[in-house]
């Protein structure tokens, strides 16, 4: 029974580091408005692309450490592969939106990008993601 | 990555699975001991010890399953988990629907257990209803049995739809769903045997304990092969399986249990290379479904968790083949100590394997995906 136990904790070590060596899953963000980790000037609105239809479950804007942005979010009733909200007039400074949305096949997936709104940004624009995280 | 809410979807899930797994694996048992003649005792036991604490453990499961989900996306803690709204609009998506499948087919599974533990109570019960029962022909018996079969086979197919509407092979075509459904059912009755003969094997090694080592049981109370219905009510069901070393009200099984036993073991081999095949087969075409290319088995970690997974199954197979073509075979010349003791620890190990292979897939559904 030593030699099971043992065993059985070798295997169960073994699972955990080849499941933690990455997360794939189907339901990835392909790209948002405004991308990830770029200056903007006044964002009107925040869109999200995935790769198949979602239902969005939670999404959320906070300026700074914890001021949230009430910008009408409410969970879709429909899956679609692009989620759009308008956005009232945000203030400068750093902005991190966090998503959950779930797939057609019944996994929820979540993850979070974050934007800079200066009078000297960019004009927003659709960019592209690579990472997502499953859960 | 293992954050402590995925931490528990993990184990939620594992636990549903483990139930799952239970009900199709503990009714076949079931269904053995009733043909071998084991005692109504014994087939009780199987009840009250395995399915329907399975039955229960997977209605909790799943319930538990579904409130973590939804703490998991409000991330409020604890309480964020009793979010009625969040709640209701998972119960929409394929979560809820998947979740109820499950559910589902544990209720039925319970109603099944329920309907038989009624049937074996009538049967060796003394009460006048029951004499009256038993006087019908026994017709009102056989079709409790029937539908009570009938039940858990349809539960059984519940959990495998289950998985053809939530997870990675709901996006499949037909073909991958109807793959699943099998593959679920194969490992479920195969691998969900295993402990209800652990608790058999028990208690024929309880009958065996304080002999030298080599020597078969003394034949104590002789009976012929299979009791019949009327020395099951002439000796009322003989307690609880146990080890020697449970309560002094626990009594040895009798030569002919030991030997229904033997034979319920050897009927479970031969049928174990059916499900095997099923499950083998079924596995690769789903691998082959999933997978993008054969080099992601290599070159990605839900192919290499596959690889894994496909190790711990050939070493079940391994196990398997040894039970069948040499310990069954050794318990069936002589049903020495030794002999039940050989059998039971392997049973033990493929137990434990069958415990990790479910972690796998626990893994594989929560954590870790195909491209």
């Amino acid at each position: 029974m030593k030699a099971l136990s043992r065993f059985s904790s070798m295997m169960f070590a073994a699972l955990l580091a080849l499941s933690s060596t990455g997360a794939l899953a189907h339901s990835a963000l392909t790209a948002s408005l405004p991308g990830d980790g770029v200056v903007v000037a006044a964002p009107e609105k925040l869109e999200l692309t995935f790769n198949e239809d979602v239902r969005a479950l939670r999404v959320t804007l906070v300026h700074g450490e914890r001021h949230q942005i009430d910008f009408g979010f409410t969970p879709n009733t429909s899956a679609q592969s692009t989620l759009s909200y308008e956005l009232p007039a945000l203030m400068n400074g750093a902005h991190t939106v966090d998503w959950t949305v779930i797939g057609t096949d019944g996994h929820t997936v979540n993850g979070s990008f974050g934007f800079t709104v200066s009078p000297d940004g960019e004009v927003a624009t659709a960019q592209e993601h690579d990472h997502h995280h499953h859960h | 990555m293992f954050t402590s809410w995925v931490l528990a979807e993990l184990a939620s899930k594992w636990l549903i699975y483990v139930a799952m797994l239970a009900v199709p694996g503990g009714f076949l048992v079931f269904l053995l001991a009733g043909r071998h003649r084991l005692d109504v005792g014994t087939r009780k036991t199987l009840l009250s010890r395995y399915l329907i604490p399975a039955c229960l453990l997977g209605i909790v499961a799943v319930s538990l399953f579904f409130l973590i989900q939804i703490g998991n996306i409000n991330q409020r803690g604890v309480a964020g988990m009793l979010d009625r709204e969040m709640g209701a609009l998972l119960a929409s998506t394929a979560l809820g629907d998947g979740l109820q499948w499950r559910l589902n087919g544990f209720v039925l599974a319970l109603v099944a257990g329920g309907l038989m533990w009624i049937t074996l109570s009538v049967r060796s019960s003394s009460s006048r209803s029951s004499a009256y029962l038993r006087s019908n022909d026994g017709r009102p018996q056989r079709k409790a049995v029937i539908i009570a079969t009938v039940a858990a086979m349809l539960a059984s197919l519940a959990f495998g739809i289950s998985f053809t509407v939530l997870g990675h092979v709901a996006n499949l075509a037909l073909p991958g769903r109807i793959a699943i459904v099998l593959h679920l059912l194969a490992i479920s009755v195969w691998g969900g045997a295993l402990l209800p003969l652990l608790m058999l094997l028990s208690r024929a090694l309880s009958a065996t304990a304080a002999l030298p080592p080599g020597a078969a049981p003394d034949d104590s109370t002789p009976q012929g092969e299979g009791a019949s219905l009327e020395a099951e009510e002439a000796s009322p069901s003989s307690g609880p399986l146990s080890s020697p070393s449970s309560g002094p009200s626990s009594s040895a099984p009798s030569s002919s249990e030991r030997a229904g036993t033997v034979l319920l073991l050897k009927e479970y081999g031969q049928l174990g290379w059916c499900f095997l095949a099923v499950l083998v087969l079924s596995g690769l075409f789903l691998i082959w479904q999933l997978l993008a290319s054969p080099g992601d088995l290599f070159n990605t970690s839900y192919g290499r968790l596959m690889l894994l997974k496909l190790s711990l199954v050939s070493a079940l197979m391994l196990l398997g083949a040894l039970n069948k073509y040499r310990l069954v075979p050794k318990l069936e010349n002589s049903e020495s100590h030794a002999a039940w003791r050989a059998l039971r620890q392997s049973i033990r190990v493929e137990t434990v394997l069958v415990f990790l292979v479910l972690v796998m897939t626990a893994l594989f559904t929560t954590v870790v995906g195909p491209l």
